[in-house]
């Protein structure tokens, strides 16, 4: 005896699921620039004060610690380090710690939309 | 002995002797790899090779067992010049070629795996001197057992 399909979701989830998916990465993004901002390296605080967030389409979100050629340029030094100076990295180890919380942000944000 | 501390004990040992130990590799940069092991000193030779500890978390089971390391190192060539290829290229493709992708059993005890998460590169400009970094954050697995 098979199953047969009286009703069924899928339509309102496929819907609901970019929509709860796109607001956890930009919501994630949010969090972990607000995290990073408070732990990066405080010289003249310019690096924290320039650390952000954007959303750079559907699902995809980026943070910003210091801008290439601009403000807080050189972040890069610090975290990967220079010709006479080691490493210093603060953004690895922030990113790497958040991954238990963006992972359960993600599995709240499916089990939702499988609830729309 | 007992390792407890893993990035210490078993990957940065396994990461010096790599890339030390490598004929090619030696001879681009004269034999200087430096790391937090040996830290940078000011007026150091160019070119040299760089690795550091970037991160590190325990994979641990729900008895709060660690079953295995994961780190992350930056490991990367600093050359002079205004140029990615050259001598900063061979530098950073022996260095993938050496650690990327690798799988070994340590001795006398302790495996590893190795890869790339992304590609470090940048420029940088002192006293009108420029210098080119390139090479790789590389997820280094490890496991005592």
């Amino acid at each position: 005896m098979g199953w047969r399909v009286k009703k069924n979701r899928f339509g309102e989830i496929a819907k609901a699921l970019p929509r709860d998916v796109d607001k956890a990465v930009n919501d994630s993004a949010d969090r972990l620039a607000l995290l990073l901002s408070a732990v990066v390296w405080r010289r003249t605080g310019v690096i924290s004060r320039v650390t952000t967030s954007r959303s750079k389409g559907p699902m995809h979100a980026e943070v910003a610690v210091g801008w290439y050629l601009g403000k807080g340029f050189y972040s890069g030094f610090q975290e990967f380090g220079t010709s006479r100076q080691g490493a210093r990295p603060i953004v690895v180890p922030t990113a790497q710690g958040f991954v238990p919380e963006y992972v359960s942000a993600m599995r709240t944000a499916v089990a939702n939309a499988c609830k729309a | 002995m007992v390792v407890q501390i893993e990035t210490v004990e078993l990957i940065e040992p396994w990461l010096y002797a790599t890339l030390h130990g490598d004929t090619a590799l030696s001879t681009l940069v004269d034999g200087r790899v430096t790391s937090t092991l040996n830290p940078l000193s000011e007026g150091v030779t160019v070119p040299f090779v760089y690795f550091g500890f970037a991160s590190h978390r325990d994979v641990t089971n729900n008895a709060g067992l660690t079953l295995d390391n994961e780190a992350f190192y930056n490991i990367k060539g600093v050359s002079v010049g205004n140029t990615y290829t050259g001598t900063a290229l061979a530098i950073a493709k022996r260095i993938n070629e050496l650690v990327q992708g690798q799988n070994v059993t340590l001795t006398p005890f302790g495996s590893l795996t190795c890869a790339r998460q992304q590609i470090i590169q940048y420029p940088e400009v002192i006293a009108g001197v420029e210098y080119r970094h390139l090479g790789g954050l590389y997820k280094i697995r490890c496991s005592k057992d």
